[in-house]
């Protein structure tokens, strides 16, 4: 009992005081969802807005008037073809001849935009059909995961006891779930053939960033030869780019098997640099800034394609808002050149473009 | 320095300025505990992003009944658990009723394991272990708190905690790295 209290303490103090910096990115997900008290969601006075509410209120009217003559049909399982209707004439037909459904025109001109909406006019017929299908699927996943888990109970208690003593009811359940490894039975006892008896697994493949370490483990096996060389059960590695380790794992019975594990090496720490902004004071990417952890003497210059200065700063929580000497910016692309020095003390220069979306 | 009471009247007006404070202050910490519930690293930062939504958009609910540390840590964790919730059940389906596995009699040698070797070991326990290992030792929960948390009986509480010091003292036993 003692002993457990000292494991619990053991972990509580490694991590009291535990960090680890998150990547930029996240920072910038983050400010560009949360709400702003100031913003107002739909301003009623522009344009764009105008034309969006009325697309959607097309669009709903639409749906409406799609999905209604489906409901009629009953039953019966139609099947649906589209007719193209030229300007805003709308056609709806329903032939009743071997149950086959034709309506819901697409309509173009426009109302384009609500038509586009629409993914698609069985929308009625369809979903629900998936839906159930999901659902029948993830009932039949948890009842396989759960039989599995109950034969593997079974087998790891007469792994435990060492070749237990097996009666016609247990073999039985232990051959059924082992269609393709074929256990033999004999006196008695249980021997794997193509399988090794304590099941050998191996991590999964990962994603570490960049000057991290990661442990690489096998589960299961009494011996081990990674492709690094290491000869133990666990090893810790921090490559410095991706690459794939390999280790051959053999069991009690001196059964191997191969396991191949990948390490993605990502650069988290990099700056993120996002390529649009939309200075429309929404509260949602209004300003085109560089977000990045641990680094120094930055400067950015930002220039429009025909090479004229928009925007220099040497704060890099500063940001661009789109705005040249007191003026909106038209929309387009401009380039952008970033001067900084990072955590290594190295310095860094990145050039690329953003998109000015209004 | 901008102080914690000013942070959180300003989070509480939409100032961006306060938002980004109060961010650089907690977020490498937050990471730091967000990253024991998850094996990967994409995971950990999807529940600190969402985790931190909550955080300001709900920071006006904050009363100063205790620390604000703690009301922090709180939703960060949380949130990490809601990414399990849709599978606890599954998780602690298996009614594990007696623990027939002993630990075996080592002492530790708490100078070996580097805080990298235990945050992979803790990553490497199945889910269920995993959170309940760290609300119980890490957190401080008590097996009520956790039951009530996770939808699970206080005794599974209490049989899950066990099982995964007993897969955790294995590690820790068999490979000192």
């Amino acid at each position: 009992m003692e002993q457990r209290n000292e494991m619990g303490d053991l972990f509580r103090e490694a991590f009291k005081d535990f960090e680890r910096k998150p990547s930029p990115k996240v920072w910038y997900n983050i400010e560009n969802t949360i709400k702003s008290p100031y913003y107002q969601k739909f301003n009623f006075s522009k344009p764009m807005n105008i034309i969006i509410g009325s697309a959607i209120i097309v669009s709903i009217l639409v749906i409406l008037y799609l999905v209604q003559p489906n409901k009629q049909q009953g039953n019966t399982q139609p099947q649906i073809k589209n007719i193209e209707v030229e300007g805003n004439k709308k056609q709806n037909k329903i032939t009743n001849e071997e149950n086959t459904v034709v309506s819901s025109p697409k309509i173009i001109n426009k109302s384009q935009k609500a038509a586009n909406i629409i993914p698609n006019n069985d929308l009625k017929t369809n979903i629900p059909k998936v839906n159930i299908t999901i659902r029948q699927n993830i009932k039949d996943l948890i009842a396989q995961a759960d039989n599995d888990q109950i034969i593997y109970e079974n087998q790891k208690k007469q792994n435990s006891a060492n070749t237990a003593t097996l009666t016609k009811t247990n073999a039985a359940i232990i051959n059924k779930s082992n269609n393709d490894n074929q256990n033999i039975i004999k006196n008695n006892t249980i021997i794997s053939k193509n399988n090794p008896v304590t099941e050998i697994s191996f991590s999964p493949d990962q994603t570490i960033c960049k000057g991290d370490k990661i442990k690489l483990s096998v589960n299961g096996g009494v011996s081990y030869l990674w492709s690094t060389g290491e000869k133990t059960q666990y090893i810790l590695v921090n490559p410095t780019s991706s690459i794939d380790y390999s280790v051959i794992a053999t069991d009690e019975n001196g059964i191997r098997k191969t396991g191949l594990i990948s390490v993605t090496v990502s650069n988290c720490n990099a700056p993120y640099i996002p390529n649009a902004f939309s200075p429309n004071y929404d509260g949602q990417s209004d300003i085109f800034k560089v977000y990045a952890n641990d680094i120094s003497k930055f400067e950015i210059v930002i220039v429009s394609r025909s090479g004229q200065v928009v925007y220099t700063s040497k704060n890099i929580n500063d940001g661009w808002d789109g705005n040249m000497k007191g003026k909106q910016a038209p929309e387009g692309v401009y380039l952008y050149t970033i001067k900084y020095t990072n955590e290594l003390n190295k310095e860094q220069i990145t050039t690329g473009h953003v998109t000015l979306i209004r | 320095m901008i102080s914690e009471a000013e942070i959180i009247s300003g989070c509480v007006k939409g100032d961006k300025r306060a938002q980004k404070a109060l961010y650089d202050k907690y977020s490498a910490k937050m990471f730091g505990v967000c990253i024991r519930y998850f094996r990967s690293r994409d995971e950990a930062e999807d529940a600190l992003q969402e985790g931190f939504i909550k955080i300001f958009n709900s920071i006006d609910k904050f009363r100063n009944e205790g620390s604000f540390d703690g009301w922090i840590r709180r939703i960060i964790v949380n949130t990490a658990l809601n990414y399990y919730k849709s599978n606890l059940k599954h998780y602690y389906s298996v009614d594990y009723q007696e623990i027939e596995e002993n630990v075996e009699d080592t002492k530790l040698n708490f100078d070996n394991f580097s805080v990298e070797f235990l945050l992979s070991i803790i990553q490497s326990l199945p889910e269920g272990y995993r959170l309940i290992f760290n609300l119980y030792e890490i957190e401080g929960y008590n097996h009520k708190e956790i039951g009530e948390m996770l939808g699970i009986s206080i005794n599974t509480s209490k049989s899950q905690l066990m099982k995964s010091k007993i897969q955790l003292q294995k590690k820790l036993n068999k490979k000192n790295i």
